[in-house]
């Protein structure tokens, strides 16, 4: 039981990572209706940039900070030269966004190359609590996560502008008639969401390595998460990245090693067959709950 | 149309009197074309490298002495190396080019999984020489296989065979961990990576630590793994006495760390990992930590021919991987096969010189005593494997540990 | 002096033209109205004055500037509201919630609370209803709360998109009461659209009769009533005297 608990505080830190991505996805698409399949390889820059700048001797919680405003750049650049265009015609922003991170893979791949990359613990404590070790910096990404999770939260839900983007998700003409510029919203929105993928990156090699494809692997599961929560949900999005975090250290613990990857996965399809709309309920634009 | 045709045709028959009436040419130096494909991307680029610093350092060495004298001609070295991006289809294209393109006379390499099965399937028909380091070719060679006319006859395995090596890795690892130990290891769990490779080494290095007495946990992981932190935790679960890393350097090195962090083992064993990486990168450990190398350690307490080598290796700008030692699995046989063409004194001979080869004793820097290769075009020679004082990064012990004579019980050998 | 001025106004979806050569005016504190049956291009008249809709051809001018490609989100911030029809209510928001978007372009944010308190006051039915969801209303009283929510940002000119659909004779008074204060007691000139004549023609000053996406009737409301085009159209509907 001691090594249970063990493996699901090791799962909570990649949890944590998972849930960012989510969170970011189920936003962007609640409001805007993009799917943008680009998000894995925005956090992959992230954590490439974080790379960079702890290499060339930043700390790390500076890089981090880097790392998001980097990202968000990014994009922010790519909702207005590409996204934008296709705000009628989600189909055509998702086959555009799979061309975007094909292209962002290989920049990076040209720009560094294949190898993984890592960078040391920026905090290189381990505690122990009651038997169990915590690594500190997987406690900090955890921390760190709760207090974005919090920030989003009570943003959506209780400031002027979280008024304005539910508004604006739920009627975007009558939104307007208020006197919302739902565009911009929108714009701001995608740049929020990629913040949070530049952050999970960020976060995520502090962890361990990560590589020019990490991207392809964490789309999914950031899909995965949103869609079992409920496409749109915000809350949605943190209950799925905690019942994925659950099943990844019961797999970790008693399942194949080799299979990992599926059973989160498997669990997504059994979710999603019994409640297709998500275990919070999907909806046309971000809810908090 | 017509008078072109006609002046198209005179043209080439113009060329082709010169060509039979010019001069033969007797040049200086004649290029002999050695073709070298290895993994110089993807995730086996530490073993890669290796292979290309190898040739390329042996190929200067042997130019810069002059050239190989075959018959009345000197040949010198021309290299053609391929990048197979650890990938066997881009391996099987890259052979087919050097072997049907180029019209190499041997290949060096891989040092990935079975990849070099895949090429010998190229090389064997052509009658291309073909060296390989990687110990898979072990289970295909035999009596039948290399026989004159067979599709390996012109292979050769340059690393002992897999349960030569496991046999004296295990023994090696076992003998320089326990008297570190507080109690006897008796628990050990292999951690490999789930692939082709993964599994064929690992098999034969449960058996060796079997035969030495270890229950034998063997776990493993999705080859792109890099958050070992899970599988890390489910072992300590299982209270090893020692946790063997086995085999892809890099990945060694990501994971090593994090079982530190989390105390997983008592003793560790980091296959594929130099002393002198260890060192060079800070790692630390509270316990005591065995590595191994193929064949000899950079980075351990040496003898001054294997220095001397290491020295001109890093000299000529090979990087410092985790698995430098690995290029002296290729390096010794260039001169090897140099000497081989001198005996037979032509280099359209490979018949002659696959039996030339088979006779020959060559004192080189893999190896104390000289390489010979058995009747199954395998080496054989000792494995080093070296133990790290706990919490120190350099404070090496290493000993030299002979091959088994038989393979330990069920392992067919190979 | 003219608050709104329309001249020669075209609008279309795509290859289908709505409005043709629309020109109307309203002036400061007017109450204005434009009638018309079913699919005569009403909605989308003010669809294109309130910014919603680019127009295709003409001008928009307001306030002696030009605001034909105004968009809905900046047309706001210079005082031009609609109320939409089907009154749009934000259904999962409560009450208080809708009227506070009602004010979000507005900076002065204190007078924003004070304007919320005014229009509970003045709407009963807010206050008694202040946390309940907008969904939860009934159609009258989202009608209510659609207006509240117009007024909360102090507009200049209001635009009504047939607010009495589907509303009782009885709650058609209170609106008739609510209109007239719109330009009394708040001070904005209106615009209102009506298929059903009979609210307009009883607060109205001046009308238009849309027709086919033209204009083909305008005046006093007292002359638009007895107008021979108006009895055809509205055969029956004609109210006589209130």
């Amino acid at each position: 039981m001691d090594i249970f608990l063990q493996q699901l505080i090791n799962s909570l830190s990649v949890a944590s990572v998972t849930i960012l991505i989510g969170m970011g996805i189920t936003l962007i698409f609640g409001l805007a209706g993009i799917v943008n399949f680009a998000h894995g390889e925005f956090l992959m820059v992230g954590g490439m940039v974080t790379w960079l700048l702890v290499m060339a001797g930043v700390n790390f919680f500076i890089a981090m900070f880097g790392a998001m405003a980097a990202v968000g750049v990014l994009g922010y650049v790519a909702e207005r030269t590409l996204f934008r265009f296709t705000l009628n015609r989600p189909m055509n922003g998702f086959i555009m966004s799979i061309g975007l991170s094909v292209i962002l893979q290989n920049v990076v791949i040209k720009a560094l190359n294949e190898v993984q990359k890592s960078i040391p613990d920026p905090i290189a404590k381990v505690w122990v609590i009651g038997g169990v070790d915590i690594i500190a910096m997987r406690a900090i990404v955890v921390a760190i996560t709760v207090v974005v999770v919090a920030i989003t939260y009570f943003g959506i839900t209780r400031s002027r502008y979280g008024v304005a983007l539910r508004a604006s998700v739920s009627d975007q003409d009558t939104a307007a008639l208020m006197g919302i510029p739902v565009r911009r919203y929108v714009t701001g929105v995608f740049i929020y969401g990629s913040v949070l993928a530049g952050l999970g990156g960020a976060l995520m090699i502090a962890l361990f390595p990560i590589t020019p494809f990490t991207g392809s692997v964490v789309i999914i599961r950031g899909f995965a998460v949103s869609l079992i929560g409920g496409l749109g949900n915000v809350g949605g999005a943190v209950v799925g990245g905690l019942v994925l975090g659950l099943v990844d250290a019961l797999s970790a613990q008693y399942g194949y090693p080799q299979w990992t990857d599926a059973y989160s996965l498997v669990v997504m399809i059994v979710i999603l067959i019994l409640r297709p709309q998500g275990l919070l309920g999907g909806t046309l634009g971000p809810r908090a709950t | 149309m017509k008078r072109l045709r006609l002046k198209l045709g005179l043209g080439i028959a113009a060329l082709g009197l010169f060509g039979v009436l010019s001069p033969p040419s007797h040049a200086a130096d004649k290029d002999l074309k050695i073709g070298v494909v290895a993994a110089e991307s993807g995730s086996f680029v530490s073993a890669g490298n290796t292979i290309v610093a190898a040739a390329k350092l042996a190929a200067t060495k042997i130019n810069d002495a002059g050239g190989i004298k075959v018959g009345n001609d000197t040949y010198k070295i021309k290299l053609y190396i391929r990048d197979n991006r650890t990938d066997v289809n881009v391996t099987v294209a890259a052979a087919l080019e050097l072997v049907n393109d180029i019209g190499v006379s041997a290949i060096w390499g891989t040092e990935t999984h079975d990849y070099s099965i895949a090429m010998a399937k190229i090389t064997g028909p052509a009658k291309v020489l073909q060296f390989s380091g990687n110990s898979s070719l072990g289970s295909a060679l035999n009596a039948k296989s290399v026989a004159p006319g067979a599709w390996l006859h012109y292979a050769f395995q340059t690393e002992p065979q897999e349960w030569q090596r496991s046999g004296s890795t295990a023994k090696g690892v076992l003998s320089l961990l326990t008297p570190m130990l507080a109690t006897k290891p008796v628990h050990s769990v292999v951690l490999v990576g789930n692939d082709a490779t993964g599994q064929y080494l690992s098999s034969h290095y449960v058996k060796a630590l079997e035969a030495d007495g270890q229950t034998v946990d063997l776990v493993k992981y999705p080859p792109d793994t890099t958050d070992f932190l899970p599988i890390l935790t489910r072992i300590k679960g299982m209270k090893p006495d020692i946790v063997h890393f086995w085999y892809n350097g890099d990945s060694t090195l990501t994971a090593f760390p994090q079982a530190e962090q989390i105390h997983v083992a008592p003793a560790y064993f980091l296959f594929g990992v130099d002393p002198g990486i260890y060192a060079q990168r800070n790692l630390k450990a509270t316990v005591p930590v065995a590595m191994s190398c193929v064949p000899e350690c950079w980075g351990g307490p040496k003898r001054p021919e294997v220095d001397d080598y290491f020295t001109k290796y890093f000299a000529s700008g090979a990087s410092k991987g985790p698995q430098s030692s690995v290029s002296l699995l290729y390096y010794d046989y260039f001169f090897m096969y140099a000497k081989a063409l001198t005996q037979v004194g032509s280099v359209d001979n490979p018949d002659g010189v696959v039996d030339a080869l088979l006779k020959m004793q060559y004192q080189g820097v893999v190896s104390p005593v000289p390489l010979v290769f058995n009747a199954n075009h395998q080496v054989t020679f000792a494995t080093e494997v070296c133990v790290v004082k706990p919490n120190t990064s350099d404070d090496f012990h290493c000993a030299t540990e002979q091959p088994p004579p038989a393979p330990p019980p069920g392992d067919a050998g190979g | 002096m003219t608050l709104l001025q329309v001249e020669h106004l075209g609008t279309a979806y795509g290859p289908v033209t709505v409005n043709r050569d629309v020109s109307l005016t309203v002036g400061q504190n007017e109450i204005v109205t434009i009638l018309g049956p079913n699919g005569a291009g009403k909605s989308t008249l003010l669809r294109a004055i309130s910014g919603l809709l680019k127009p295709r051809s003409g001008s928009i001018r307001f306030d002696d500037r030009d605001v034909t490609n105004t968009p809905a989100d900046r047309a706001v911030g210079l005082g031009i509201i609609m109320v939409p029809e089907g009154r749009k209510i934000f259904a999962d928001m409560t009450v208080r919630e809708n009227l506070r978007l009602g004010a979000y372009a507005r900076k002065d944010r204190d007078a924003v609370e004070e304007d919320v308190k005014l229009m509970e006051s003045y709407f009963e039915i807010l206050a008694q209803k202040r946390g309940a969801k907008g969904g939860e209303l009934s159609g009258g009283q989202q009608q209510m709360l659609a207006i509240a929510r117009g007024l909360m940002a102090r507009p200049r000119i209001l635009l009504l998109d047939e607010p009495s659909l589907g509303l009782s004779p009885k709650l058609v008074k209170d609106l008739r009461a609510v209109i007239m204060d719109v330009k009394k007691t708040f001070a904005s000139a209106v615009l209102l659209v009506e298929q059903n004549a009979g609210l307009a023609l009883t607060v109205a000053e001046r009308g238009y009769l849309l027709h086919n996406g033209r204009i083909v009737a305008s005046g006093p409301i007292s002359e638009l009533r007895d107008d021979r085009l108006m009895r055809d159209l509205y055969l029956g509907n004609t109210p006589q005297g209130h």
